[in-house]
Formats: C-alpha cells, structure tokens, sequence
C-alpha cells in the first residue's frame, strides 16, 4: 500500500483475482473481464470510501484461501469462491458493486 | 442574548418550508434553523457517471452510511427495518421517489370504521384546500378522475406509462384491478422556473435538472422573496423553556461549531417522526422531566414506518430500467378494508419501473440469479433491464412498543444524544404484507415475469416517520391538540410526520406538507389569542 495505492501488491493481486473470476472475458460478448488492466486501474482510483471494506473483503478472502487467493491453483480458487460466496452479506455485496459499477 | 424572533422554525425540510413559506403573509419575524446546507444539484450522482455507486455511498438514503457532517446517527439495531432519510434545505424532498399520493377519507376515521388505533382530531375535507394549494406550489403531475380517490386536478399531465407502465397496466387489465398513473412531483411541463423532466432517470437521489420538486427549489425560494430568514448549518441542541413553561427560543450550534441561543416567542418543529421527538426528549429539564410536551408520555411512541412488501421479476421484453423517473402507476384494488382478508385496512400498489445496472448485479447476485463465470454475461443480459417490479405500501397502525427515544451511547458531531429506534412488525401488517406478495405475484404473472423475487420488509426502507407526535383532542391520548400546538407549552408547534394518528397506506409527503400549511393557517387565524 502506498500513496498511489490504497491496496497493497497482494490485496490488489486478488482483487484482480477475484474479479476475473466474478465476470470473466467474454469473446461471445466481446467485452473485456473485470480483471482488465484499465478496469482495475478504474477501481483503483475511484475506491474512495469504499477502500476500508474492500481491505476488509480481501483480507477475509486471504484468510479463507490460506494464502494469497491469486497464488492459488484454478480448482482450489473456485473452492475459496464457493465459499466466499456462501458467506453473502456485506462483504459479497461490497465485490459485487465495486466490480459492476464497471459493468 | 439574541433578539427574539416572533416564529422559529426548526428544520427545512418538506414540512418546515412549507409553514415558512405560509406564515410569511403575516410580515413577522421568521426564522428557519437547519442542521444542513444548501444543496448544489451539479453534485448529485445523476451528474456523474457512478451515480449507482454513490446511492451507496455519500448519497444512501441512510443517514448511518450517508455520514455527512449534517447528518446525525440513528441506532436501529432493533428495527428490521431500517431509517432513511436526508438533512439539507430541502429535506427528505431531495432524495424521494417524487410519489405523491394523499391521504384517504377513511384513513381519518380508522376507529369509527374498523374499530382499531384512534380517529383523528380532523378529516380530509379539512385537508383539502392545502392539499390543492400544495400541488400548485411542489407542481404535481397526474391524471383527474381516478375512481379510487377523491377528486383532484394535478396541474401537469402524467408522467407517460413508458414501457414498464404499459406492461403493468395491461396485466392489471388482465386481472380486471384498479390501476391509475401516479400522482408525482417530476414536472411534465415547464412549471414555475422548472423545466420538464428529460428523463435523466435515477432521480430518488436527488434530481441535478431540478425537474422532480424539492422544496429548495419550490417553497423556499417564494418564502425567501417574502422575508424569511433562513440559517443553515445550524443544529438545535434543545428548545429552552421559560418560568411560565413557554418556549423561549432555542439552543443551537452554529456553522462555526458555537453553542449560541436564539429568543423565539413561539417555536415550530418540523424535523420528522425521528427527529423532533429526539429533540423534545433532548428538551428536558427540571420543569419538564421527561421531555418538552411529553405530559402524555407519547413523545416517541407510536412509531409508524409502512413496511413495504417489494415484488419483482424479468419479463423478455425491455422495462425502462433506470431510464426514466421510478414510477409510474398506483393501484387502490386493496386499499380499503375487506375483513375476508385477513386483516384491516389495506395497502397502495406503487409500481416501479425497474433499476439500474449497479442494482441489478447487486441484488442479483445476492438473490442466486447472477452466476459468477462463463454464464456472467448472458444471465446479466437477461436480467438487467427486463425488471418488472411493484411495491405493497402496508399500513402500519399505530403500537406504542415502536418508539423513539434517546440512545444512551450514541451521539452526533455536536455530543448530542442519538436516537435510538424499537419497532416490530404488527400482526395485522404482517398478514397485510402477506396478501400482497400474494397478489403481486398474481400481477407478474399476468406480465408473465418469471424469477420471482420478494424483499419483504425493504430493509432501508424506512423512508416514512410517522406518528411519534401525535395530535388529538385528549392531552393524555395526544402531544398536541387538532391545529398542531403542544397540549403543554402553548407556543410550541409541530407540523411535520409526527402529528400522523394512523399512518394510511400511502406515501406521506403531500399529507404531511398539507397538514403543515393547515396548522400555518390555524395559527394565522389565532394570532391575537394563539397562546390562550
């Protein structure tokens, strides 16, 4: 976390992590996924008053994966999801927003 | 020591402007104290492209989220559903669906015609000139001849049906059910300095063209031109009282954050069914122990909200989503009592015409409709403006169990004790919100949605105070008499949701706003005895 970053290197490796996995690339669609550079560098800079929950979120989703959720194998990321995902509430809500205000 | 004023408002909301702008033919001394600012509509989220986001951020109806300095907190930990409002010149006018129905006749008569709560002290035909004079000066929108409610003329034609309007008209017409497009306050017609709405949709957040009326823009501005004088930033501590037990001004913080006082030979409340009671338990003092006008001990009980009873569901064709003001019709079918139901009294329909893309994937997502992954993008396409959704605005009778008072613990910028709200769902609400989910399930079904969703109570719902400072005929049944003043402090006024006896089952504004210009006139006509 710095001045220009209100994530750390991790927290922002999972983000990406997490939102390509919420809304992937679609070449059906030809839209890009939530995990595309321009994207994430959007939610980066408009996290404002959001940038305390979102911490929290990934910290939760760290905490769940044991590890780095970016650093994990495809199989055991969905796992981390499901799971995540099964929690509901303020935290789902906080991803889901964050990543489809971009939508 | 300041010079007394003749008449202090508190509070600048739909209420406070409109007693202000009243009281103002009289050429006295009037002053309105607001805790917020004035509003600049280049601000609002339907200025930017992350208006969505912000509906859940700087502009949630929730004051607890919201968090601007102008706003207090309000512990409702013990309340399913939760407060909403807004603090600024303006009021909640600036951030509401611009819905503006009134009050029924019945609904003044709930203990002659259904044996439950207490009639009012008044009825609506008493009403009915301040209703009319308030559609001319907020600028309503409608259609005459509704068969199901009293005749009125709304100055502006109707806001059109739209797409959503017209599916769910024509199910209704399936169903052989009363439907009506919505009275509102979205100007459809260049109307006194506002121009007609050009549909930048997403408009509950406040509204940056000034098409929906908010009294910034409506009253304020007339009772300005008129003399009144208007503070803002200034948050009342507590209204002071002298040795005969009279008001005599009030307490307040000003801009800077200085307490100062202001003399007042009579004080008029008009800061919602949360906040005036809050501050009249904040009054409390060696001569009134348990509050300012709380002889009774109502001050605070009787809490009304209207939980609401939400229904949606997608069509294959194309709603209006966000592209337009949020609704569009209402329907009386199951307004008035029919004890075959179950319950007594009845609720309005209030028909939506769907929600943007940010909402969507939210509530989506959390109600198991929106996968994550490869089927993303299909299912939100499905989804995302094909809504279909209507609303049951259940009244909600008066028990006072669900009070305001004052939280031990919680306090605003100022150290001033919070409110703290206990409310339950009634028995007879809860059957009520049952029958409709059932019938607007029926009406999606004739519009053939499917995915049906349900969100009963809407959590932040709790847009409509109402009650917590009623009026009547018996002080110990009642804070204040029939034209608004304190039963204890004879030159105190409330005009705003307290005064409500019963709730009805409609939104309140026009009533509340119509109830303020009565008691004004009340007190214009009683200026040579107004304290006897």
């Amino acid at each position: 976390m710095s001045a220009d970053h209100p994530l750390t290197l991790a927290q922002r490796d999972d983000l990406r992590a997490i939102a390509a996995m919420i809304i992937p690339a679609s070449a059906q669609f030809d839209v890009p996924g939530a995990d595309d550079p321009a994207i994430q560098g959007d939610i980066l800079s408009t996290l404002g008053r959001d940038t305390s929950p979102v911490r929290e979120a990934l910290d939760l989703l760290a905490h769940l994966a044991g590890q780095p959720l970016a650093e994990l194998d495809p199989t055991r990321r969905e796992a981390v999801a499901t799971e995540l995902r099964a929690m509901g509430g303020e935290v789902m809500a906080m991803l889901t927003r964050v990543g489809s205000n971009r939508q | 020591m300041s010079d007394p004023v003749d008449v202090l408002i508190i509070g600048a909301g739909a209420s406070g402007a409109a007693v202000a702008w009243s009281l103002a033919d009289t050429k006295m001394h009037i002053l309105c104290l607001e805790q917020g600012g004035w509003m600049n509509p280049a601000t609002y989220p339907s200025a930017g492209r992350d208006w969505e986001a912000r509906a859940f951020g700087d502009y949630s109806p929730s004051p607890n989220i919201r968090a601007r300095p102008e706003d207090y907190p309000i512990n409702d930990d013990s309340s399913p559903i939760k407060v909403v409002n807004f603090n600024g010149v303006g009021g909640g006018t600036v951030m509401y669906t611009a819905h503006f129905p009134r009050l029924h006749p019945s609904d003044f008569r709930v203990r002659s015609l259904d044996g439950v709560a207490d009639d009012w002290p008044i009825d609506y035909d008493m009403l009915v000139p301040y209703f009319e004079e308030n559609d001319r000066m907020m600028g309503v929108s409608g259609l005459a001849g509704d068969p199901g409610v009293p005749p009125r003329n709304p100055p502006m034609p109707p806001l059109p049906l739209g797409r959503s309007g017209t599916m769910l008209a024509k199910a209704m017409n399936r169903l052989g059910w009363h439907w009506w497009p919505s009275d509102t306050t979205v100007a459809t017609a260049d109307y006194e300095g506002r121009a007609r709405c050009i549909n930048l949709g997403h408009c509950t957040p406040a509204c940056a063209q000034g098409a929906k009326a908010s009294t910034d823009i409506t009253y304020w501005p007339a009772a300005l031109r008129a003399g009144v004088e208007l503070r803002t930033h200034c948050r009342v501590r507590e209204i002071t009282t002298n040795e005969h037990g009279m008001a005599s001004g009030v307490a307040y913080y000003d801009p800077d954050g200085k307490e100062q006082f202001q003399a007042a030979h009579v004080v008029v409340l008009a800061c919602n069914g949360v906040g005036t009671p809050r501050l009249l338990l904040n009054s409390a003092s060696g001569r009134f122990p348990n509050g300012l006008a709380n002889s009774s001990g109502l001050v605070g009980k009787n809490l009304m909200f209207h939980p609401y009873a939400q229904v949606y569901g997608y069509v294959a064709q194309e709603t209006d989503s966000n592209r337009a003001p949020p609704t569009c019709l209402w329907s009386k079918e199951f307004y008035e009592t029919d004890r075959s139901r179950g319950f007594v009294r009845g609720y309005t329909f209030q028909f939506g015409r769907g929600v943007g893309p940010v909402a969507e994937a939210v509530a989506s997502e959390a109600k198991g409709l929106l996968p994550w992954g490869a089927g993303h993008h299909a299912a939100f396409r499905r989804l995302n403006g094909h809504r279909l959704g209507l609303s049951a605005i259940c009244e909600d009778l008066p028990e006072e169990h669900n009070r305001v008072t004052l939280d031990p613990v919680r306090k605003d910028c100022h150290g001033i004790p919070a409110p703290r709200i206990d409310y339950r769902i009634g028995e007879n609400t809860a059957r009520m919100m049952e029958h409709g989910i059932a019938r607007a399930k029926d009406i999606l079904a004739a519009a053939e949605a499917t995915d049906i969703c349900v969100n009963s109570p809407i959590l932040y719902g709790g847009w409509h105070l109402l009650g917590t400072a009623r009026m009547g005929t018996d002080p110990d049944r009642s804070v204040v008499n029939e034209w608004g003043r304190s039963h204890d402090v004879k030159n105190l006024f409330i005009v705003d949701g307290s005064l409500f006896v019963t709730s009805g089952g409609v939104n309140p504004t026009s009533t509340i706003q119509a109830l303020a210009l009565y008691v004004a006139d009340q007190m214009k006509q009683r200026l040579t005895n107004l304290f006897d």
